[in-house]
């Protein structure tokens, strides 16, 4: 019918028509053309959904960010997949779960981890869940997996500042009308911004980004956590979180937990999958705080008002500190038995028999009690002055490493630990720039320009082991952040005044603060740079599901 | 609102331009323009319409009032009456958290507090361009320049424009308000066209041009502020900021006329190829043209002008420019900024530069242009830095003659600024050419020209706008 109007529309009105298009002709012509360029591209490129997301920012001179790359992989990961059952989460995980580890161990159900980061935010998981359902036929359901402490509440909102990146990317009416022509956005902006021909893998990409890469497709979203070593130190009372809105009429039940929980079932339900919420086990050196009781009393009502999903493991578990490498991110050489721990959940939601065999039985953990020891923390200045000496000493040591990238001296590399140096050294650009600053620092040498450093305004903090199974009484650890300013300058031979004339201050901020293992020889501390790769240290031979 | 939002592109603009098409012809097409203005505006806040409101019925009653009066000293004192309100409530929002958080920083130091205070004070959108816009309304009735208007509702279509209100031009009543009081014929497909080719023009300059070299910019500002420094960071963020924010303004503005047009408004040109200025007086002939034309009629020639002495005439300059600075913002390195083009437009008309650069070759012109534009970039680094970064970028800058070790950084930065400097070079030079804008001599191209080029400003949209754009910067002021 709408064909027959529109060609006696024509017809009757032909030069009418003719005069208009005539007259627009400019836009017509522009709009046609685009149209066909659009076509063109969609037919001959058939780009896929993330390619065609602005997930990726591709900006002039800065990198993509390591949580936008991940949701681009989750996206294509997607786009591929055949998953019958999903995790969708904060970091905990994404670094926790290894899909090659719990698919052997759930029969013929298949797992794949779409967890992502605790920046996205409730509102986030809750899109994805419509977005992975809208893509895998195959899904029935979805474990919402988070840390405990990552519930909702006020700062978990502030963080997260990712959710409209999905929302707008996966989620909004718009990503329909989304262009054909993004998926050649890397290619132009690497031709205007840096002059250079496209390659898949480049500056422009983290070098975390190129490992997770090198993962894939193998890894099926895990991502394991980088092998650094957080020492067992008490980190104190980290969260204070406040689970209730103030502003929620008195008496009102409902609270941050409740409702963003209920965002997520909301979704799960309108895509028809079952939803199951699963906590990650809580290192034991972390002091949860005062606010455990009330989140668990709202956790709690949600459970109860909400039957259809499923929880579990009601209890908080506890692992030894040693099994992370971050607060929430477990270490590579426990990422099987936090697989395993997942795969015993999934077995028993999708009503396969227990396994057979000597495993743990996660399911009848009470709920643990931990007692900490005296976290001990004081500020290093006072306490270096009164138990390491030489103080310069272990402050050289600690700095080592930023004054070696500061200035390239060679003589620094003798307090730097081994494995950073494999690091550094295998980066030939890397190289060759601390040659360049070095060859620079010896020609302002050269002119009597000096460089030096000052530690006073360095927030210092001791912290110490506090698992009774693995405390050592003659290793300590040292917690730096705050300013460390390095100051150019000349010093009067004559009274030996150092007279500043430029100065560079740089930020440690607490989340990436130096770590720095001391040990005490003959009665006094010392650095000892060699302990960061000693994993002997944390080796656990005692592990319950090796036995 | 912003401009460059699907929500302005795709919802709002068609909307009210399908409304308008319903009412244009009738009584109710300025009550259509207000509410929608009003509407554009009450998005960043509703509270934010109080100001505006305010500001507007002051001067509508006050202009009247001075038409009416006989009594030249009842009129000038209803004309200060309108000034010191406006003044005080631009200063109240712009200035005063400025002047409190100074105050009481000093105080800190003194030890007469223990901590500063900051008090919590809004600045709303586009209070500087409204405020001016409404007292020249008063001031041009005091002059007898015009009559004062009757129609409430068509002079608040006239204060409240939408196309103009949070960014300008800063239209004079003269000007828009008898544009707005006629009852408008539909515009040509050739005026519509045209249109539809500043928007798209505009948009490509803010999303692929303005956002990129503000990119860059950010991106070493984010360094300083973590401490990281390298040889030719102040001259990138010179230059950087130079292509981001004449790019970002002129953008707005292309978008302002070609909004405005589609309901058949004329608005003024506000900028024309700047950067190829050969002297101070050229670059403000042609930057921001409805600011430095609104302060040269309303403060540079009250106070004499260049009528006077040689000094007299330095001075005029100086406090012109320190207006202009202080109009800006409220910080010591506007008003920095504001004193340094004074000092420019005086040192080259006491020297007679002015007239040497009229007289030269055309390849000395280019030297003056090159020259004028390094000046004015330097400017730009007061205009965008807080006060401790001055020394580190200016620092930088003077490192890039012995240094060796940091120039990568330098030539990874340049790179983006060169590939978006020569769009904005080209453009502006066909427009120079032409003594216009680009966009006006696309207009007399072929069509297919045209066509060619909306497409290729698609494209470049897609391919190279950066998402997640940045406010206009002038939305600020």
């Amino acid at each position: 019918l709408w064909l027959f109007i529109a060609v006696s529309f024509f017809l009757e009105n032909v030069r009418a028509l003719s005069s208009f298009i005539s007259s627009f002709r400019i836009l017509f012509v522009a709009g046609l053309a685009i149209l066909l360029l659009e076509l063109a591209v969609k037919l001959i490129a058939s780009p896929t959904l993330a390619e065609r997301s602005d997930v990726l920012l591709h900006e002039a001179v800065q990198g993509e960010t390591f949580d936008r790359l991940l949701l681009w992989e989750k996206i294509k990961l997607a786009e591929e997949s055949r998953a019958t059952i999903v995790t969708v989460g904060d970091s905990s995980g994404l670094h926790s779960l290894n899909p090659d580890i719990v698919n052997r161990l759930i029969g013929d159900e298949r797992y794949e981890n779409f967890s992502t980061g605790a920046n996205y935010g409730y509102e986030a998981w809750a899109d994805l869940i419509g977005f992975l359902k809208s893509r895998i036929s195959t899904l029935k359901t979805v474990v919402l997996y988070i840390n405990p402490w990552q519930l909702p509440s006020e700062g978990q909102r502030q963080i997260s500042v990712l959710a409209p990146v999905v929302r707008q990317n996966l989620a909004h009416p718009w990503v329909l009308l989304k262009s054909s022509l993004n998926a050649f956005r890397y290619e132009a902006s690497r031709l205007a911004f840096w002059w250079m021909l496209p390659r898949k893998q480049d500056a422009s990409y983290s070098k975390t980004y190129q490992e997770m890469l090198a993962a894939q497709p193998e890894s099926l979203g895990f991502f394991p956590e980088q092998d650094f070593r957080v020492p067992d130190v008490n980190f104190g009372k980290q969260y204070s979180f406040k689970y209730h809105d103030p502003w929620y009429p008195a008496g009102n039940r409902a609270g941050f937990i409740y409702d963003d929980l209920r965002l997520v079932a909301s979704a799960a339900a309108r895509a028809g999958v079952e939803l199951a919420l699963v906590f990650n086990p809580v290192p034991s050196a972390v002091d949860p705080g005062e606010c455990e009781d009330p989140a668990r009393a709202e956790l709690d009502r949600f459970i109860a008002d909400h039957p259809e999903v499923q929880v579990p493991l009601q209890n908080q578990q506890i692992w030894p500190h040693r099994k992370f490498a971050r607060f929430n991110h477990i270490a590579q050489e426990y990422v099987w038995e936090s697989s395993v721990r997942l795969a015993l959940i999934l077995r028993r939601l999708v009503g396969l028999p227990p396994l057979p065999g000597k495993l743990p039985d996660i399911f009848s953990f009470e709920a643990a009690k931990h007692e900490l020891e005296d976290p001990a923390n004081r500020q290093i200045g006072e306490w270096l002055d009164e138990n390491i000496s030489p103080e310069a000493d272990v402050k050289r040591a600690v700095f080592a490493f930023h004054r070696y990238m500061l200035t390239g001296d060679p003589a620094e590399r003798a307090s730097i630990a081994r494995p950073t140096l494999e690091h550094i050294d295998r980066i030939p650009f890397l190289r060759e720039t601390l040659d360049s600053r070095w060859a620079k620092v010896n020609g302002l040498r050269e002119q009597g320009i000096e460089v030096t450093y000052d530690y006073n305004t360095l927030a210092l903090t001791m912290v110490r082991p506090v698992d009774g199974a693995e405390s050592r009484d003659d290793i300590c650890y040292v917690q730096c952040s705050g300013f460390l300013h390095a100051s150019f300058g000349r010093r009067d031979p004559q009274s030996g005044g150092f007279t500043v004339a430029d100065m560079y201050p740089v930020f440690w901020s607490a989340e990436r603060s130096l770590v720095i293992p001391l040990r005490r020889e003959d009665g006094r501390w010392k650095a000892d740079p060699e302990q960061t790769a000693d994993h002997s240290l944390h080796a656990d031979p005692s592990n319950e599901a090796t036995q | 609102m912003k401009f460059n939002s699907l929500q302005y592109v795709a919802l709002f603009l068609p909307v009210v331009l399908c409304l308008y098409a319903i009412f244009r012809r009738t009584k109710a097409v300025n009550y259509l323009i207000w509410i929608a203005s009003s509407i554009f505006y009450a998005v960043g806040g509703v509270i934010y319409l109080l100001p505006l409101l305010a500001s507007s019925i002051l001067d509508f009653f006050v202009g009247a009032a001075i038409y009416k009066s006989q009594s030249p000293t009842k009129r000038k004192r209803l004309l200060q009456l309108s000034v010191f309100v406006n003044l005080a409530l631009l200063s109240y929002f712009k200035y005063s958290r400025w002047l409190v958080e100074s105050l009481t920083n000093g105080l800190v130091k003194l030890d007469f507090m223990e901590y500063p205070y900051s008090p919590e004070i809004d600045l709303p959108p586009g209070i500087s361009f409204y405020t001016f816009q409404t007292l020249s309304y008063t001031a041009d009735i005091y002059r007898g320049h015009m009559v004062p208007r009757t129609n409430f509702v068509d002079y608040m279509s006239f204060v409240s424009f939408f196309p103009q209100l949070v960014a300008g031009p800063i239209e004079r009543a003269a000007d828009l308000l008898p544009q707005l009081e006629k009852t408008r014929n539909w515009i040509s497909s050739s005026d519509f066209q045209f249109a539809v080719l500043l928007i798209v023009w505009g948009l490509f300059k803010k999303v692929v041009l303005a956002d990129n070299f503000g990119s860059v910019v950010d991106s070493v500002y984010n360094q300083i502020s973590t401490g990281t420094m390298w040889a030719g960071a102040g001259l990138v963020v010179a230059y950087g900021f130079a292509g981001q924010i004449y790019c970002d303004f002129s953008a707005y503005t292309d978008i302002a006329r070609g909004s405005a047009l589609l309901f058949g408004i004329n608005l003024t040109r506000n900028f024309l190829t700047p950067y190829l200025s050969a002297t101070p007086s050229q670059l403000w002939r042609r930057w921001h043209i409805s600011l430095s034309t609104w302060i040269r009629d309303y403060v540079y020639i009250p106070l004499g002008g260049n009528q006077g002495t040689t000094l007299m005439t330095v001075r005029n300059l100086f406090i012109t420019m320190f207006l202009c600075g202080l109009w800006h913002g409220a910080g010591i390195l506007f008003i920095l900024w504001g004193l340094y083009h004074g000092f420019l437009l005086a040192l080259y008309r006491v020297t007679g530069l002015d007239r040497i650069v009229d007289r030269t070759p055309i390849w000395l012109k280019w030297v003056f242009v090159l020259l004028m534009f390094h000046l004015v970039c330097l400017g730009w680094i007061f205009f965008r830095s807080q006060p401790e970064h001055l020394s580190s970028l200016f620092g930088t800058i003077g490192m890039l003659a012995n240094a060796d070790w940091s120039r990568y950084y330098f030539t990874v930065y340049m790179i983006p600024l060169l590939s978006l400097g020569a769009v904005v070079f080209a453009s502006d030079l066909i427009g120079f050419s032409r003594n216009t804008e680009f966009c006006d001599v696309l207009r007399r191209t072929p069509w297919f020209i045209q066509s060619a080029c909306i497409v290729a400003f698609y494209c470049g949209i897609i391919l190279l706008g950066k998402r997640e754009g940045a406010q206009f910067i002038y939305f600020q002021f």
